[in-house]
């Protein structure tokens, strides 16, 4: 049997490379695309709904594709830069290029890591507020938030301050993701989350294996900042953390995908987010290496047999 | 408890139910998104829990979330008013969509329920596996060759959007194939027939049959006429299909979209998660608009109603 993985992946994408390498290394092969690029790579891509969308994926003369590693999710998806084939000013087209293989992804039997949701959708994150109902149904502690919709001056009251009790080291940072509303000053639009003074611990999960790591020193940083740090974390072991993150991305449907919590080694450790395109810039190597290992060998599992 | 419209008030949709719900006497609160956040504020706590707290405030009044029975939501990120950034927007959104996804109330429709309709060729699959719907043969392709092979098999071939953006279906010819494409399409045979649209409200059924000469009965030429609605009593079996497909897209309210054949066949087109059902319903009867108002003012009798109960026990 012959493989051949489309990665989507930007150029700089050090996970999306060991892949590669790996796979390579395996006999299997590669194609590595920019999603800026994608259109052209579908261009003589013709789907028929009854049939598998990626069994007609293929550039003149090589094999099919088999499998497909999507690292770029969210937005990055949507926003195909349309260079060469597409009319720059055609919007709809981008739109039409996005939904194909948004349905692609998400019908297709072969494997794909990540694989859209049943209704075509992958966030790049699932933050803590969006996780709150799988928060309250596995009983997990959730990092607490604040999201507000506010004019930066309004002629009436402002929306009352957040009511939690807070801890000396705790209270409240502005998300990086809504970044530019003020920080934590009211009379803005953006999200507060809970801020620690933890160890960041990091849960990888790759199909039902959970391989975890954690910050050497604790930081009382808002979760985004934590990714700052040039420390590097260190391997660990904690089975009912891992247990947890195999619950939270089972739920989400997702293969691979870092669960980060805040453990700060007194409370229950908070659920404070879930990337479905993890970085490892900050990885123990030998973690990064399992990871990208059993990535592979879910994206071709016959190259092991 | 009340019952929350977030909308635009120049959507006819809501001025249609917001009016309803007025002669009928039921409490409301109407914050028109044009308004965030210059009129209305809104914060949205989430606890360690996972439970969301939080209120809608303006000049005169404050809406806590306990409060609210019911949410009817329209278009939500369309009806912004003109962001003052994109940031703005996103972060808006975020909010929004926090409050909409995990609110204990019964909510028409939340935003998690919306996506399938983005990319239409999810959702035939799961039409013909939950419904046992047919639906049309179909090809996505970005190549004029394979479009082109594909009206010398049907012969008369329609294309249409594969996103969720809003676009004319229209006939596609082989003349029309063999120019370059500038992005993929959606083709389908053309199916001769009568088209339908059956709105699904909790478990009510309401369905209008279409009678138009135009390809795309949305968007008729100049020399053509009008569409004609009219309203029809769909057999059973069809009903508990389309209850049973709107249910399983956890959608409280649907639009679908079918043509009939002159030999009786059912073809499903979509389902649509926010349909403009006024376009449909008679103005004086206003029966979609009455059921959405029903839904909202007694949101037990749904089935979303009945599992947000049992969520809050």
């Amino acid at each position: 049997v012959t493989y051949r993985t489309l990665i989507i992946a930007n150029r700089r994408d050090e996970f999306a490379a060991d892949c590669a390498a790996a796979l390579q290394a395996r006999s299997v092969q590669v194609s590595v695309v920019e999603p800026g690029f994608l259109s052209t790579y579908l261009a003589s891509w013709c789907w028929d709904t009854e049939q598998d969308p990626l069994g007609a994926l293929r550039m003149d003369g090589e094999t099919p594709v088999s499998s497909v590693l999507l690292r770029v999710a969210g937005d990055a998806l949507a926003a195909i830069p349309p260079r060469g084939y597409l009319d720059p000013e055609d919007a709809y087209g981008a739109a039409e290029w996005d939904a194909s293989i948004r349905s692609m992804l998400a019908l297709t039997k072969q494997p794909v890591l990540n694989r859209p949701s049943w209704c075509g959708e992958l966030p790049g994150e699932f933050s803590s507020a969006s996780l709150a109902p799988i928060a309250k149904a596995l009983g997990l502690r959730l990092q607490r938030s604040v999201g507000m919709i506010q004019a930066p001056a309004p002629s009436y009251g402002d929306v009352p301050e957040p009511d939690f009790p807070s801890k000396p080291a705790g209270g409240f940072v502005g998300s990086r993701s809504t970044a530019g509303l003020g920080g934590v000053s009211h009379g803005a639009t953006g999200r507060l989350v809970e801020r620690f003074h933890a160890h960041a611990v990091l849960a990888h999960v790759v199909g039902s294996r959970v391989f975890m790591e954690r910050s050497r020193s604790r930081w009382t940083l808002s979760t985004p900042l934590w990714q700052r740090t040039r420390e590097r974390h260190i391997a660990f072991e904690n089975p009912s953390l891992a247990k947890d993150a195999l619950e939270v991305t089972s739920v989400l449907r997702l293969q691979l995908a870092s669960v980060l919590f805040a453990d700060d080694g007194e409370s229950q450790p908070a659920l404070c987010r879930v990337r479905t395109v993890p970085g490892f810039a900050r990885s123990d190597p030998v973690v990064k290496q399992a990871v990208v290992d059993h990535s592979i060998e879910l994206l071709c599992p016959g190259v092991w047999s | 408890l009340t019952i929350l419209i977030l909308g635009s008030a120049c959507d006819d949709v809501v001025s249609r139910l917001t009016s309803r719900l007025e002669i009928d006497a039921v409490p409301f609160v109407h914050v028109n998104t044009a308004d965030l956040p210059d009129v209305w504020s809104v914060v949205v706590e989430v606890s360690s829990q996972g439970d969301v707290s939080g209120q809608f405030i303006n000049r005169s009044e404050s809406i806590c979330f306990e409060d609210i029975g019911a949410i009817f939501v329209r278009d939500l990120l369309d009806s912004f008013a003109q962001p003052s950034s994109l940031a703005a927007t996103s972060a808006s959104w975020e909010v929004l969509v926090t409050l909409l996804n995990s609110i204990d109330c019964l909510v028409i429709n939340r935003p998690r329920s919306q996506g399938s309709n983005g990319a239409k060729p999810l959702q035939y699959p799961f039409i013909r596996r939950i419904s046992g719907l047919q639906v049309p043969s179909t090809r996505v392709s970005a190549d004029g060759r394979m479009v082109a092979s594909f009206v010398q098999t049907y012969g008369e071939v329609i294309a249409k959007s594969v996103s969720g953006l809003r676009r004319k279906v229209h006939l596609v010819d082989l003349q029309h194939a063999s120019r370059p494409l500038t992005g993929p399409i959606q083709v389908q045979p053309r199916i001769d027939g009568i088209d339908v649209r059956v709105h699904v409200i909790g478990t009510s059924v309401l369905a209008h049959r279409v009678t138009s000469v135009s390809v795309d009965y949305r968007f008729p030429a100049a020399d053509e006429p009008s569409p004609v609605f009219e309203r029809i009593e769909p057999p059973r079996w069809l009903s508990d299909a389309c209850v049973r497909l709107t249910v399983d897209l956890e959608l409280v309210l649907a639009g679908i979209d079918f043509r009939v054949t002159s030999t009786g066949e059912w073809f499903c087109f979509e389902v649509n998660p926010s349909p403009f059902y006024t376009y449909f319903e008679d103005s004086k009867d206003m029966e979609v608009t009455q059921a959405v108002a029903k839904a909202l003012s007694d949101p037990w009798s749904t089935e979303a109603g009945r599992r947000g109960k049992r969520a809050i026990q």
